[in-house]
């Protein structure tokens, strides 16, 4: 007798939780921040993106200006820093972690340095993720003969050692940056390749998957809609980790005289530059080189913490 | 099992081919003209010419190629242009110096990481285990260049005179002469393949001067590549750090090892016996596969130390456009990798047998 | 060397004897001794039989050298030539005749030049033709070659029957190499090397400061300039050259950028050279009047353009990336223009300087082979010079021809005066500065020091009490033939063992006597006659004559010759300093 009409007993109301969508998310997030090293990670890189966000103002003087263009008289290349807190005479202008070769204010050298690599970060391993995801999830769904195929090709890029190759590459194309990110981009690819390849694998047979099919579903759908999302955080894992290897290679490369050119303040090639003054002027190579360290270590810390709180057999 | 490894080698016939393609290639892009580069910038257009024709580089890139392969096929690596002599005499001169650094440099970071990755493990989200995680990755993070000069300054220059002092570049010090196997066991005579590779083991100075009992060159050649090892092996020791510390993990979740202490065992022993032991599996394929990131380091320190492995021969060679060393080094390298990949998933499957029947 | 492989080659040294109708009997009969490959030679091997009498050589053997005159080319065999060198005889065993086809005062000073070292006539033709004395050197030094590690280091052994009066110092000399200067400086402290080459700019008062090190400064024979292309726009206009010329603040980059010892260029040529300092000096920076000057060319508002570099380290440019960085902040600010920085890769650099394909500024050097003003301005601006700067400016080449080609003393200056005047009117380049360098040593090693011409000799050099001299030098040597070779890393090496017929004094310029103990000119300069000295061997034991001087100049004079041949086969010293080859090759 399910009459819509007559008054029914009433029935108390019962508060459901609602379902939100993003829990998952939510939820990463409060385990990412229960790993210890992810908070430190998160820390140093808050920095760092602060400084980047706001380099014009924290930094003295413009990345590529030299003393000498400045009016500044008493002041001599590689000068080691003068900082007027602790002990360096007031009469000499205040540069606290020195002065370069061209006489240009290392600080700020180092302060523009982080927008630049950043930038190199993401816009690599951005375009080796795109590229890198789209091949594996083909691979990984498309059938047999592509599969092969896409994954022999990814192996005739993982049998190169990755710096030669993108020296070679550099070679090929030039010095710059944009070729040095663009090598190290080409190199990075197999290794998401491979990570969305295998997330599809074993998502695909899963029964979620298999309904949808059932409920006609098309595939390139059924990628996008369902196996995506759960293959996005190993992607995420190890796309911070891969912005830690782009921000090292691409700083490699520049040290070689292969990457940023002069007058580009990238902390790779500032080190490269001065890399024979690391006995009279250490403070050259110290502060860039803290830089990069700082920098890769948290994207590195940030990544360890990421997986560890996204792997579910760990939640406990 | 044979099928398995069958199919694999079969698959990676067209990957090697795709290799040497794309190396050709890549290498004959490279701007700059190979006959200056070898006989120096004053070279004039008529010693150009006959440079080319020497080393066939007049012909068109197909032809090329097709001669490359074939002389390929009969173990031929070409000659080098800037030297003037067989690459093959010229990479068995220069690989063992890499292999005994890479070696070394894998035993340093195998056992720093372990260590590592099993304190970070067992104290999992404690000061020691972020600690120990930022140590690891230090090594990662800082550069290979800027590590091995500063190590260099230190051991070197900062300590001298004193027990710790270390040297700062080359093999063995200067005016010290090696007795290579050949010579020590009276094989002079000893002609074709097996001379060649107890010259190839010669070159490695350390089992050299084990093979041949020499202990003050073992020592001394020893002392020349702490620091190289110590500078490279940072690179592979936070992945293997990381690896360990995932892998005991994981395990030490496991049932069996809630069994272990069950029983009442002592920690310790709950761990080395029955957790690492199993740990280990994956850390040992990356172990081998950290080759190529030992390879991409080896050039940077290599240069830093001065020693003349493979890694230094490949930058010159790029520099000085030697298109025929860069071709045979990549090559060698790669076929290195396919070999170490091979091996790997074959031990893995035999120890695994989901993989072998999935 | 098996007995059947020396008899083999003594056959063919008499074929290839026989062929050459004037050579001696000597050269083939005296014994070629074990060819020092590894180990030094011990005992000298038996003195040939005095009794073989001496045929004396000359070269060219048949048919006689038609000398150029007046802008004709002159001929030999129906050939053209356009050399300097007539004939070269050998009058007895110790005496050698050079005739020339003009006056040359500088001929002193091109003999002493490593690169043309006094090889023994059988070695040549035993070790030529398959090239084997690129790898294996032999001659009548003070070192002998004990062995080259390639890629490693070269063990030099002391020369037990040197002629010379100064005996070799250290038993053994072992060169190694390292293109860091950091890494250089490392070997040095650490105590591993007892001196190294190039020490790094930053690095001079480090060991100034440090009482177990001393440091020889280098004296500047070099120069680093910026050079423009007179083939692209804008700088095909005279008026933008000069005003690049003045607009640039050249003390302000040697102030900063150089070392210590360093000084700014008012001329092409270091003034160390005769006749390099003379006529006017360069402009004084003046950035009004340049901006005015470039108003004047039609570009009030600047252009853009291009700063072509290399990034090597050369004594002449110890930093240059970040001179080319000072260079476009100059030109900006001074002059409005808007300067990109291309760094390219070394060799191709210089073979787009040669083939002229430069645009815009470019940034390049020279160091000094032989102190003759020849050496700096006939090879960059003369009638032989590259494209580098564009087309040749008629004007100075015929300055400079007639400098190069009289005796007299006062023409000369007037002619360079000239050349100076005119280099700073039509700018192909602004120099910029003379680069100091400097080796260093540690304190305990008597007899080091740092020659101008890069020229150190290690026999003078004793390392304290140790028995071994270790040093460092920037790069490996390509090949040990110094007729062959250019770059100073080689020639360093090579002269140890080999010998010129002079030699410039241990760490100067100046000229000395050495495998000749005197050479006399005639009165107009054009024959040279050179009397050897007694008693000099090989180190293989075969005597020093004659024959040897002239088959050692013959094989480089003459490019058709059989042993003609090196690691290059370029010889580019040769007509670079002696104008051209016998039968030159067809361009």
């Amino acid at each position: 007798m399910s009459t819509t009409t007559d008054a029914s007993p009433q029935v108390p109301a019962i508060s459901v939780p609602e379902a939100r969508s993003s829990s998952l998310w939510r939820d990463t997030l409060r385990n990412v921040l229960r790993q210890r090293s992810a908070i430190v990670g998160l820390a140093i890189l808050g920095t760092v993106l602060l400084v980047a966000i706001f380099a014009d103002q924290i930094a003295p003087y413009p990345s590529t200006l030299s003393m000498l263009d400045a009016g500044q008289t008493n002041v001599v290349a590689r000068q080691a820093p003068c900082i007027h807190l602790l002990g360096c005479p007031a009469s000499q202008p205040q540069h606290i972690f020195g002065l370069d070769a061209n006489l240009r204010d290392v600080f700020s050298r180092v302060v523009y340095g982080s927008r630049i690599s950043l930038q190199i970060g993401l816009l690599t391993v951005g375009f080796a993720i795109i590229i890198g995801a789209v091949i594996g999830a083909v691979a990984g769904y498309a059938g047999t003969v592509s599969d092969n195929v896409l994954m022999r090709l990814m192996d005739i890029l993982l049998s190169f050692p990755a710096l030669l190759l993108a020296i070679v590459i550099v070679t090929v194309l030039g010095p710059g940056l944009i070729n040095a990110q663009l090598a190290i981009g080409i190199v990075a690819i197999p290794v998401f390749a491979r990570v969305m390849r295998a997330s599809v694998l074993s998502i695909r047979e899963q029964d979620f998957v298999t309904a949808s099919r059932a409920l006609g579903e098309s595939g390139t759908g059924i990628l996008v809609r369902r196996i995506l999302p759960n293959a996005m955080t190993p992607l995420i894992v190890a796309g911070t980790l891969g912005i830690a290897g782009a921000i090292i290679d691409v700083a490699a490369l520049s040290f070689l005289g292969l990457g940023a050119q002069p007058p580009l303040a990238e902390w790779g090639s500032m080190i490269g530059l001065e890399r024979n003054s690391v006995f009279a002027a250490p403070h050259l190579i110290i502060f860039p080189g803290a830089a990069i360290v700082l920098t890769v270590l948290a994207f590195n810390l940030l990544g360890d913490g990421l997986r560890d709180a996204l792997d579910p057999r760990l939640n406990r | 099992m044979i099928r398995y490894i069958v199919r694999r080698v079969l698959v990676s016939i067209p990957v090697l081919l795709g290799i040497i393609l794309i190396v050709f290639v890549l290498a004959r892009m490279i701007p700059g003209d190979a006959c200056r580069a070898a006989l120096g910038e004053k070279a004039n257009d008529v010693t150009c010419s006959a440079f080319r024709v020497r080393y066939g580089l007049d012909q068109p890139i197909p032809v090329q190629f097709v001669i490359y392969v074939g002389r390929l096929a009969q173990g031929d690596l070409g000659t080098s242009i800037r030297f003037g002599r067989p690459v093959t005499s010229l990479l068995a001169e220069r690989l063992p110096m890499t292999f005994e650094l890479a070696f070394f440099a894998l035993l340093f970071a195998s056992v720093v990481g372990i260590t590592l990755g099993r304190i970070s493990a067992i104290r999992r989200n404690s000061p020691a285990d972020v600690g120990t995680m930022m140590v690891a990755n230090f090594g990662v993070s800082i550069p290979v260049f800027v590590l091995g000069l500063l190590l260099a300054y230190i051991f070197a220059v900062v300590l001298k005179g004193t027990p710790f002092a270390l040297p700062p570049s080359g093999r063995l010090t200067p005016g010290v002469d090696v007795k290579p196997l050949a010579v020590a066991w009276g094989l002079q005579g000893l002609g074709g393949p097996p001379r060649a590779l107890l010259d190839f083991i010669s070159n490695m100075y350390t089992v050299n001067a084990l093979l041949t009992l020499q202990w003050a060159i073992l020592a001394d050649s020893l002392r020349h590549l702490i620091l190289p090892a110590i500078a490279l092996g940072t690179i592979p020791m936070a992945i293997i750090a990381r690896m360990t510390r995932s892998s005991l993990l994981d395990v030490l979740g496991l049932d069996y090892i809630r069994t272990a202490r069950a029983k009442g065992l002592p920690e310790r022993h709950v761990i080395s016996r029955h957790g690492m032991r199993n740990a280990l599996l994956p850390v040992v394929t990356i172990i081998g596969l950290s080759l190529g990131g030992l390879l991409s380091g080896a050039v940077l320190t290599e240069t830093i130390f001065n020693l003349t492995g493979i890694g230094k021969t490949i930058t010159e060679a790029i520099t000085g456009r030697d298109y025929v060393v860069i071709q045979a080094v990549v090559i060698v390298v790669a076929i290195t990798y396919l070999v170490v990949n091979l091996v790997v998933d074959v031990s893995y499957a035999f120890l695994d047998p989901r993989i072998r029947l999935g | 060397m098996s007995l059947r492989m020396r008899s083999r080659l003594l056959a063919l040294t008499a074929t290839a004897a026989i062929a050459f109708t004037a050579c001696s009997g000597a050269a083939t009969t005296a014994p070629t001794a074990a060819a020092p490959s590894q180990a030094p030679s011990t005992a000298p091997a038996p003195t040939p039989s005095a009794t073989a009498a001496f045929v004396p050589m000359t070269y060219p053997a048949t048919g006689e050298v038609t000398c150029p005159s007046g802008g004709t080319a002159g001929s030999y065999n129906g050939k053209p030539y356009n050399g300097e060198f007539k004939s070269i005889k050998a009058l007895d065993a110790k005496t050698v005749e050079f005739t020339l086809c003009n006056p040359d005062v500088a001929f002193l000073s091109k003999v002493a030049f490593s690169a043309f070292p006094i090889n023994s006539a059988a070695y040549l033709q035993a070790h030529v033709p398959d090239g084997s004395i690129v790898q294996q050197p032999m001659g009548t030094g003070p070192y002998t070659l004990k062995e080259w590690v390639k890629g490693d280091h070269i063990t030099l052994a002391a020369n037990p029957n040197y002629w010379g009066p100064v005996k070799p110092q250290a038993q053994t000399v072992i060169v190694k190499w390292s293109t860091e200067a950091a890494q250089r400086l490392v070997e040095l402290q650490s105590g591993n090397a007892d001196g190294i080459d190039n020490v790094g700019s930053t690095d001079l008062n480090t060991v100034k400061n440090d009482p177990t090190l001393t440091l020889y400064p280098r004296t500047a024979l070099n120069i680093f300039y910026i050079g423009m292309s007179n083939a692209f726009k804008p700088f095909d206009n005279e008026k933008v050259r000069q005003a690049v010329a003045m607009g640039i603040d050249r003390a302000r980059i040697v102030k900063n950028f150089y070392p210590a010892g360093s000084e700014v260029a008012q001329y092409f040529t270091p003034c160390a050279i005769q006749f390099g300092c003379v006529g006017d000096p360069w402009y004084t920076f003046d950035p009004a009047a340049a901006k005015k000057l470039l108003a004047d060319a039609g570009y009030p508002n600047g252009f853009n353009t291009t700063i072509h570099l290399r990034d090597v380290v050369r004594g002449y440019l110890p930093n240059p990336t970040q001179v080319a960085t000072d260079i476009q902040a100059q030109l900006k600010q001074n002059l409005n223009i808007t300067a990109k920085i291309d760094v390219q890769e070394s060799t191709t650099f210089i073979d787009n300087a040669n083939k002229g394909k430069l645009d815009g500024l470019h940034m390049l050097g020279w160091g000094a082979d032989y102190p003759d003003i020849t050496d700096f301005l006939d090879f960059h601006f003369g009638g032989g010079a590259t494209q580098q700067f564009g087309k040749h400016y008629d004007d100075i080449v015929a300055a400079l021809t007639k400098g190069a080609t009289t005796a007299d003393t006062a023409a000369r200056q007037a002619a360079y005066v000239e050349a100076n005047n005119l280099v700073k009117q039509h700018v192909p380049m602004l120099p910029v500065a003379h680069g100091g360098s400097a080796t260093a040593f540690k304190a305990d090693v008597t007899g080091a020091h740092s020659s101008p011409l890069t020229d150190e000799r290690f026999a003078v050099m004793k390392p304290g009490d140790r028995n071994q001299l270790v040093f460092v030098q920037n790069g490996e040597p390509g090949g040990l033939y110094c007729a062959d070779e250019q770059d100073g890393e080689s020639l360093r090496v090579c002269a140890q063992i080999n010998e010129s017929l002079y030699s410039f004094k241990v760490g100067g310029a100046e000229v000395e006597p050495a495998l000749a103990k005197q050479c006399t000119p005639n009165t107009d300069l054009t024959v040279w006659t050179c009397t050897l000295q007694d008693n000099v061997t090989f180190s293989d034991g075969t005597p020093l004559t004659a024959n040897d001087v002239v088959m050692s100049y013959a094989v480089l004079w003459d490019a058709a010759h059989p042993l003609h041949k090196g690691r290059t086969g370029d010889f580019a010293y040769f007509p670079g300093l002696f104008a051209g080859f016998l039968n030159p090759p067809a361009q």
